[in-house]
């Protein structure tokens, strides 16, 4: 059984556990440790396919990850990494894999749309070396601008935005994916080795072709989806499944339900 | 016994503790102040019995990692909950406007209403800015009995004029109960008036709902939360915080909903779980944490204080 469970951190509507996937996190982990299933990396999941646990995934990489913040509607608020680092006491292999955007540009745009909702600096990256020093977090590649529906420019050659299937050539992949992995590792000083699809848009082309053959060249190991279900040994590596909090489970019955499926379908 | 002249040391250290030090600091400008508390809280003496049984417990349940950071912070918090005692009836709407901010869903005009809040942070300045709003809490007191009596001079005078300073922050008097404070709430409500109660509370009441805070099992009791739906109460939950940083004094409304008290509890149990996760050191109830975290401790038998 091997589940990937992702959260963002930017889904606060209430402080309550369904409300928020902070409040999520913080339940799930005491939840996992409870049920004595182990949580590990995406390295040690991915390691071998007859390993058998969870591993956490936060994708957009906001300051909420990193930092504890003031929101306008909701005061004072922790980090998700204060949170982990409270969950670490019983799951000594905790560590999250954090999917971030690189392009500061883009971060600059889509902090100034979300500006009234979370307050300013919400897209900075200044959490970002705290955070994968702290041993709980590391940084990976989620594209060079999301290809957002709220940039005026993306890096796609025709400038097509809001999807990532339009990714589909060798130059929009190098702009959205190899940039993005050197921007990373530059800042982080440790290379991404896993990416995950913005909008959990699989493209055929980057899954099937430029994954594939350029993926290793640039120290990526495997991709990730947001198709709803455990992964299987036959995956292929540039896609595997991951559920996401809020839409997938919001209670500790459907996180059961979840790994009791992973469990009985013997994956 | 004590000697004579271990117990003069001690009353002088209430004095500065409780009186001297808060009224001089109220005094200065609120960004000296909160700067003079941080580099107090460096000196290990302050508060010395209540963080000494602090530390014991966190260390004993394991929930914080730097003990020396957290009493720290735990020192610079109380200096700053002891002088916003004094502060808060001394400031008016100009620092409310320019030093508290409210979050979170907005509040009626009119009672019934019961707020229900933790014992994180420092709660007084709710009680300025909800008065600010026209909703004058009642605040149920147990009366000052013989307890009191036997601690200290400077202890009991200190309470005794604590509560005169909340009154006054409220803008109306305690409202004192020898019995039953439910039963004063339940009365107060019914008449449209508004409450105020923390629920963050030892209780050994048999329909205590369990909760989780920071993943420590524990029990809170549900009776404000019958109280308040069954006179049709708007029923808020409210946390308030210092922004240690910046000096913000923050105070965030949270209707609840959910239709059951049990569900209520739990929310509020989450609302108490973002403070807690934030700034454990926030919490005053570390001292008395064996009445909430049974093991590894062995809890003593506590009357149930909720409402």
């Amino acid at each position: 059984m091997r589940v990937i469970l992702t959260y963002h951190a930017t889904r606060l509507q209430r402080l309550t556990r369904e409300g928020s996937d902070l409040l999520s996190l913080h339940a799930d982990l005491e939840w996992l440790a409870d049920q004595g299933i182990a949580v590990m990396s995406l390295d040690e999941l991915l390691a071998d396919s007859r390993r058998a646990g969870v591993a956490i995934t936060f994708d957009d990489g906001s300051r909420l990850d990193g930092f504890p913040h003031l929101h306008p509607g909701l005061g004072l608020l922790p980090s998700m990494l204060q949170v982990l680092t409270h969950a670490k006491r019983r799951l000594p292999g905790l560590c999250v894999s954090n999917f971030v955007i690189a392009s500061p540009q883009a971060r600059t745009v889509l902090a100034t749309h979300l500006r009234a909702e979370f307050g300013a600096s919400l897209m900075d990256s200044d959490w970002w070396t705290s955070a994968h020093a702290s041993g709980l977090m590391q940084l990976e590649n989620h594209s060079w601008d999301h290809n957002h529906p709220l940039l005026q420019h993306s890096v796609q050659r025709d400038n097509q935005r809001g999807n990532f299937l339009v990714i589909d050539s060798a130059e929009d992949a190098e702009a959205e994916i190899a940039v993005a992995s050197d921007v990373i590792g530059h800042a982080t000083g440790r290379r991404p080795r896993y990416f995950a699809y913005p909008f959990g848009d699989v493209s055929p082309y980057l899954r099937d072709v430029w994954l594939p053959t350029r993926g290793a060249a640039i120290g990526l190991r495997a991709a990730f989806s947001t198709e709803p279900r455990a992964i299987h040994p036959d995956d292929t590596a540039w896609a595997l499944p991951r559920f996401v909090c809020g839409r997938d489970w919001v209670s500790d019955k459907q996180l059961a339900a979840i790994i009791q499926h992973a469990r009985l379908s013997g994956v | 016994m004590q000697r004579p002249y271990r117990k003069w040391k001690r009353q002088l250290r209430e004095l500065v503790e409780l009186f001297l030090l808060p009224v001089a600091a109220t005094l200065l400008p609120w960004r000296w102040s909160l700067r003079l508390f941080r580099w107090l809280s460096r000196w290990q003496g302050w508060y010395r019995e209540e963080i000494a049984l602090s530390i014991a417990h966190v260390r004993a349940l394991g929930v914080v990692e730097n003990i020396d950071e957290f009493a720290r912070r735990l020192r610079w918090r109380l200096l700053v909950e002891h002088m916003d005692c004094f502060l808060v009836p001394m400031r008016g709407r100009r620092y409310l406007q320019r030093w508290v901010q409210a979050h979170g869903d907005p509040l009626p005009e009119r009672g019934p209403v019961l707020f229900i809040g933790t014992h994180h942070g420092c709660g007084y300045w709710f009680l300025p800015y909800v008065k600010s709003q026209r909703l004058r809490p009642n605040i149920v007191a147990p009366r000052l009995g013989p307890l009191l009596s036997r601690s200290s001079l400077q202890g009991n005078l200190y309470v005794r004029l604590r509560h005169k300073l909340i009154a006054f922050a409220a803008g109306r008097p305690l409202v004192y109960k020898g019995g039953s404070a439910g039963e004063a709430i339940r009365q107060m409500l019914s008449e449209g008036e508004v409450c105020f109660g923390l629920c963050d509370m030892p209780t050994n009441r048999p329909d205590a709902v369990p909760v989780r805070l920071l993943g420590l099992s524990t029990q809170l009791a549900q009776n404000m939360f019958e109280i308040g739906l069954q006179t049709g109460a708007a029923i808020y939950l409210f946390s308030s915080d210092t922004d240690l940083h910046t000096g913000m004094r923050h105070v965030h409304f949270q209707r609840a909903n959910g239709g059951s008290p049990e569900a209520m509890v739990r929310q509020f149990a989450d609302l108490l779980n973002v403070s807690l996760l934030r700034d454990p050191a926030g919490w005053r109830f570390w001292s008395i944490a064996p009445s909430f975290f049974p093991l590894p401790f062995a809890a003593p038998e506590r009357p149930d204080t909720c409402a």
